[in-house]
């Protein structure tokens, strides 16, 4: 008896062991990109699950184009930044680990500012303080620790590509969304980011003589905030159950057969 | 042996992170180098238009930014800071000084004002730099929001209490807003006090040397005299004065 079962838990040890090498050969192989592209745009989203870098979320998205902005300096400083610590991660020590990313992420954020100032100057303005301290957003850290330094060069550019498109689309719909309730224009102060000629795409949607405070300052950006995470996890929720209903019809069926 | 071997490892994170250190640096430090003149230009480019905003383009034919004073006076600019005064001219006869001033008497920290004045003391125009009012109330300072600050184009300041020179509440000519009279009040009190002293001033402000001269151009010394002086012979009898300057010293 103890023989069979200990052999028997033998077994069930390389059929573990030969399960967890199975995968990992094959992601060294075929990276699972749509998996990471999901993981950033919706499963893990930086802005809606992991609540990470709040602070600009919310302070900046009073117009869409700040808030575009915004997303794309951070989404650049994602990519480089994972990109280069993924580079970097056989040199680096475990002591020195944060410091050093800490550091990496800091320059390309200066660099970041610095061509913002000379190439966007009004935006750079508009910014303002939220530009140096992308610095301390958390999702950048974050993916840092978390991925970028325990995978492959390619693997961590992409997810950043996809955490910093995720963070930028949900800064979009909140900035998009405040600045038609609260000003009712949408792409105001457009020039500042792409030029003079796109002072045309500046359009009123509808006029009013006081705007709509709750949405122009911080708290509306809160409300619209547990709005948008509170629909995320309704279709969430949805899915998860169309997905229990799938399993509970499949298993009826299984009865069936077996009550046959 | 353990002890020698976190030395080791020690000495390899200092240098490792003294090398990460230095990359970051020089990246930062050339992308610097190289945006610099950029950045400069830029905010050059942002003043002027600044300063075309709060002018009349058809009265001057020079460049401000060529021609300005670093002053420190707190009549003036509302905090002890050295500060500067643009001058605008036209045909070398004065036009108007353009000047920043601000106040911490608003809603929410500090408003930042452009103010150019011609040298009968009338407002050119007025601009709000930088504020932090309340959006939607106090905001209206700035023209973007509102165009409350054009009511002050044309206007004088005649005396430190000019009567006009207030809120409707306070009595005055300008307008307070639905819901905000701070931050108007605020704006006009520093405005009546700063356009004061500078209207009353405004000779002996343009009079002063010129400190903002670009290499190229002739040393502006016209502007402060206008005799008829070869500017070529002043500059002359500057050299001749540093010499014997340097001899003194020398000796």
């Amino acid at each position: 008896m103890t023989n069979t079962t200990t052999s028997g838990e033998i077994n069930d040890n390389e059929d573990i062991d030969n399960d967890l090498i199975e995968p990992k050969a094959n992601a060294f192989k075929l990276v699972d990109w749509s998996g990471i592209a999901k993981e950033g745009l919706w499963k893990n989203n930086p802005a809606l699950v992991q609540l990470l870098g709040l602070c600009p979320l919310l302070a900046v998205t009073n117009t869409f184009i700040n808030a575009l902005g915004l997303g794309i300096a951070t989404m650049l400083v994602l990519i480089v930044s994972n990109l280069t610590i993924s580079l970097v991660k056989d040199w680096v020590t475990k002591e020195i680990r944060i410091p050093v990313f800490i550091m990496i992420i800091a320059s390309f954020v200066t660099i970041v500012e610095l061509l913002m100032n000379a190439y966007t100057y009004g935006l750079y303005l508009s910014l303002g303080i939220f530009i140096p301290l992308i610095v301390t957003n958390c999702a950048i850290i974050g993916r840092a620790e978390a991925y970028a330094s325990r995978n492959p060069p390619l693997n961590a550019a992409f997810d950043g590509l996809m955490m910093g498109l995720g963070f930028t689309v949900i800064l979009l719909l909140l900035g998009g969304a405040r600045e038609i309730i609260g000003q009712g224009t949408l792409f105001d102060g457009a020039h500042l980011l792409f030029g003079e000629w796109a002072r045309t795409l500046e359009f009123q949607i509808f006029h009013f003589d006081q705007q709509f405070l709750l949405a122009v300052l911080p708290p509306g950006a809160f409300i619209g905030m547990g709005f948008i995470i509170a629909g995320k996890n309704y279709l969430d929720n949805k899915e998860l159950e169309e997905q229990k209903n799938k399993a509970a019809k499949k298993v009826e069926r299984a009865r069936v057969t077996t009550v046959n | 042996m353990n002890k020698n071997l976190l030395i080791f490892t020690s000495k390899k994170n200092a240098l490792l992170l003294s090398a990460f250190a230095a990359v970051c640096t020089l990246l930062v430090s050339l992308t610097y180098v190289y945006t610099a003149p950029l950045i400069e230009q830029q905010a050059q480019q942002d003043l002027l238009n600044k300063l075309n905003q709060v002018l009349v383009p058809e009265r001057f034919d020079n460049n401000p930014l060529e021609n300005c004073l670093h002053i420190t006076d707190k009549s003036i600019f509302g905090d002890d800071e050295s500060h500067v005064i643009y001058r605008a001219t036209q045909q070398e006869q004065p036009y108007a000084l353009v000047f920043q001033t601000q106040t911490l008497k608003g809603y929410n920290g500090l408003i930042k004002l452009m103010v150019a004045i011609d040298k009968t003391g009338k407002v050119q125009g007025v601009r709000t730099l930088q504020h932090k009012e309340t959006p939607g109330l106090g905001d209206k300072i700035d023209l973007e929001k509102s165009d409350w600050v054009l009511s002050f184009n044309d206007m004088k300041v005649n005396s430190d209490t000019d009567k006009r020179w207030f809120v409707k509440k306070d009595g005055g000519y300008f307008d307070q807003f639905t819901g905000a009279t701070i931050t108007p009040r605020a704006v006009v009190n520093q405005l009546r006090q700063s356009i004061r002293y500078v209207s009353s001033n405004f000779d002996r402000l343009f009079v002063m040397e010129n400190q903002c001269v670009v290499d190229e151009m002739l040393p502006p010394d016209s502007l402060v005299q206008p005799i008829t002086t070869d500017p070529q012979s002043q500059f002359d009898e500057q050299k001749a004065t540093l010499t014997t300057k340097d001899e003194v010293s020398n000796d």
